[in-house]
């Protein structure tokens, strides 16, 4: 016969059941383990190293939604490798450079970098790849500068006309020259050059150039028929910039695509993407309603590309030249956005670390849908400067831009 | 044995069913040491369920109660990042089976319930503001530095469906479910309840995608008010 328990005895087993059953449940969930920030592993050793950067690239790197390298395979098979790496020596150095360069080589993110502090060596996933297709990749640059010194400011710019200068400003706690040359050229087309994105830090040589070109812009003339901003061989620069320029020839906000960063320690953690805008300068802009050209190449990168894209989405602007570099995702401090670069092992080798990582803090989308990093912006039409119309004393680059604003 | 004499029959068996509605505080429990200036905070919801209740005999029953629940949390910037926030709204179908146990007088009484659950997580929504590196303040180093991320940069204010996605997103969830509560039978067709009741996940709300995974897991602490109806009562009985 069965017995029905008594109300206490009811109640105690009831306790009794609750508590074995919360017991069993809690221990269901898994360890919450500190995912330590990569900065704070004391990197006093080659598995601690590798254990920081694989966890600082595994929560930072923010293109994990788009890149086709299978991080755990990194980690299953570097792992040992770096186990096996005892002490500190130049042997083990060695391979451990080799290591961290062969687990990020197949990166996507073309700004990426590795700087090895202990021996100064650096290593650029898109720079070996670049040169694995193309051995004359970076060597084909010369181009640009060429075409500057010798053809543009003496063939091209109307002598009248003609502002250049060259600065040294600072870029990523280097010293940088800073070079701008602006005119018009046939007295129709007003030109721009200037090699980095630093138009904030121009000077006694630069600024002269700025404000003539702006000057110009505010008050165009009639007879002036297209505007061609030349940004081959830019590297990029400042963010700032992107509204200084392109903001001071519209009147109203222009959408050029979106962006979005990590919100969260997991590869696959972002926010929404965030429209990306330029606004037309706060100091003043006119509404530029002649073509707009930008020059741009295959070392055209970053903040070059993005003023490429902002000057394409314009209903009057083109972008002739060839598909730039492709690194076009925003950098920041990594706290701004909790991703982006980090330096490991600060604390057992000081303030500069083992290893720092540059790279970008966001993933950029033109306003078509495309993400164009690690493949580079293509251009409107196309047109690519050679030896031998260098030889010839013709920029084939320019002539595509004055070919068009001329049909336009 | 504990289940035989738990369900000990006797001629009082009744069948309940009714409708439950009331608040919760969620947690996400999970650990964000990696992030700076970082914290995720607990948010409110709402709950609105059907509870289904089988009274084997005066103290013992066993109870169903299939509801939609909300699961809500929020990440919070801190200190220079102040006002950087995402409050994500997850909606939640949700099905507890549970034993309820009672004890008291004839009208009012209380009750305790234990039993697991499986949801499925149907709906999110994110809702939040982040500073947006391509619209800089362009005035922002004229005069001063930035006080803060969002004065550097404007902010990008967001309020839209969550996209799930399959390779991280685990949308279900089971967990275990205890409660306490009070009922006041009204008479032998209607029963008051008010009653607490804490759901703690076991599954990760993420799928196993990532080497060194650091969890996610829901644990939420809701409060809700409702009513029973014998439909032997007020049908007549089934047997």
């Amino acid at each position: 016969m069965i017995r029905i328990p008594s109300f206490k005895n009811k109640f105690l087993l009831l306790i009794a059941f609750s508590l074995v059953i919360a017991f069993s449940f809690s221990s269901c969930r898994k360890d919450l383990t500190a995912s330590n920030n990569a900065q704070n592993y004391p990197g006093d050793s080659y598995p601690d190293l590798f254990q920081a950067f694989w966890s600082g690239m595994n929560s930072n790197y923010v293109f994990w939604g788009i890149d086709s390298t299978d991080w755990d395979k990194m980690y299953t098979t570097y792992k040992p490798l770096f186990d096996n790496l005892k002490v500190f020596n130049n042997a083990n150095e060695t391979l451990a450079e080799q290591y961290f360069s062969e687990m990020t080589k197949g990166l996507v993110d073309s700004h990426y970098n590795l700087t090895f502090e202990l021996t100064g060596n650096s290593f650029s996933p898109s720079e070996n790849r670049l040169l694995n297709i193309n051995p004359n990749y970076f060597t084909d640059s010369t181009f640009p500068g060429a075409v500057l010194d010798s053809l543009i400011p003496k063939k091209y710019i109307d002598a009248a006309t003609l502002v250049q200068g060259v600065d040294t400003i600072t870029l990523d706690g280097s010293a940088t020259a800073f070079k701008a040359v602006s005119g018009t050229i046939n007295n129709s087309i007003l030109y721009l050059y200037f090699n980095n994105f630093a138009i904030s830090q121009a000077s006694t040589n630069t600024q002269p150039v700025f404000n003539y070109f702006f000057s110009m812009i505010h008050n165009l003339p009639n007879y002036i028929k297209g505007v061609v901003i030349d940004l081959r061989g830019n590297g990029g620069g400042e963010i700032a910039d992107l509204d200084y320029l392109v903001g001071q020839m519209i009147t109203s906000q222009l959408n050029i695509g979106y962006t979005r960063a990590k919100n969260g320690i997991g590869r696959l953690d972002y926010t929404p993407w965030a429209p990306a805008v330029v606004k037309p300068w706060v100091g003043g802009s006119v509404k530029i309603t002649v073509p707009i050209v930008a020059l741009a190449d295959h070392l055209s990168a970053s903040m070059a590309e993005l003023t490429t894209m902002a000057i394409k989405t314009l209903p009057n602007g083109k972008f002739i030249g060839t598909r730039t570099y492709g690194a076009n995702g925003p950098l920041a401090p990594s706290v701004y956005y909790n991703g982006g670069q980090f330096t490991i092992g600060t604390g057992a080798f000081g303030s500069t670390g083992y290893l720092f990582t540059y790279t970008s803090s966001t993933m950029f989308k033109y306003i078509n849908g495309e993400i164009y990093e690690g493949k580079g912006v293509p251009p409107d039409i196309y047109a690519r400067e050679t030896t031998a119309a260098y030889q010839s004393g013709s920029d084939l680059v320019v002539d595509a831009a004055i070919n068009y604003i001329k049909s336009h | 044995m504990v289940f035989l004499l738990l369900i000990s029959y006797t001629s009082k068996a009744q069948f309940y069913l009714g409708i439950e509605a009331g608040g919760n505080k969620n947690y996400l429990i999970t650990n964000n040491s990696a992030q700076s200036f970082t914290t995720y905070n607990s948010a409110s919801g709402i709950s609105i369920g059907i509870p289904v209740l089988y009274q084997f005999n005066e103290w013992f029953a066993l109870q169903a109660s299939p509801s939609y629940t909300q699961k809500n949390y929020q990440i919070n910037r801190t200190g220079f990042f102040q006002g950087i926030y995402q409050k994500n709204t997850n909606g939640y179908i949700q099905l507890p089976i549970m034993g309820n146990f009672s004890f008291g007088g004839e009208q009012l009484r209380g009750y305790a319930n234990l039993g697991l659950y499986g949801a499925y997580w149907l709906s999110g929504n994110v809702k939040g503001t982040e500073p947006n590196i391509l619209n800089p303040n362009d005035t922002a180093y004229s005069s001063s530095n930035p006080s803060s991320a969002l004065n550097e940069n404007y902010g990008y204010s967001y309020n839209e469906k969550y996209t799930f996605s399959n390779i991280k997103d685990n949308r279900l969830e089971l967990g275990w479910v205890a409660g306490m509560g009070i009922s006041y039978e009204v008479n032998s067709s209607y029963r008051f309840f008010i009653e607490g009741k804490y759901t703690g996940s076991f599954t990760d709300q993420q799928k196993k995608y990532q080497t060194n995974q650091v969890p996610r897991y829901n644990d939420t602490f809701g409060i809700s008010i409702g009513c029973l109806f014998s439909l032997d009562n007020l049908f007549g009985s089934f047997y």
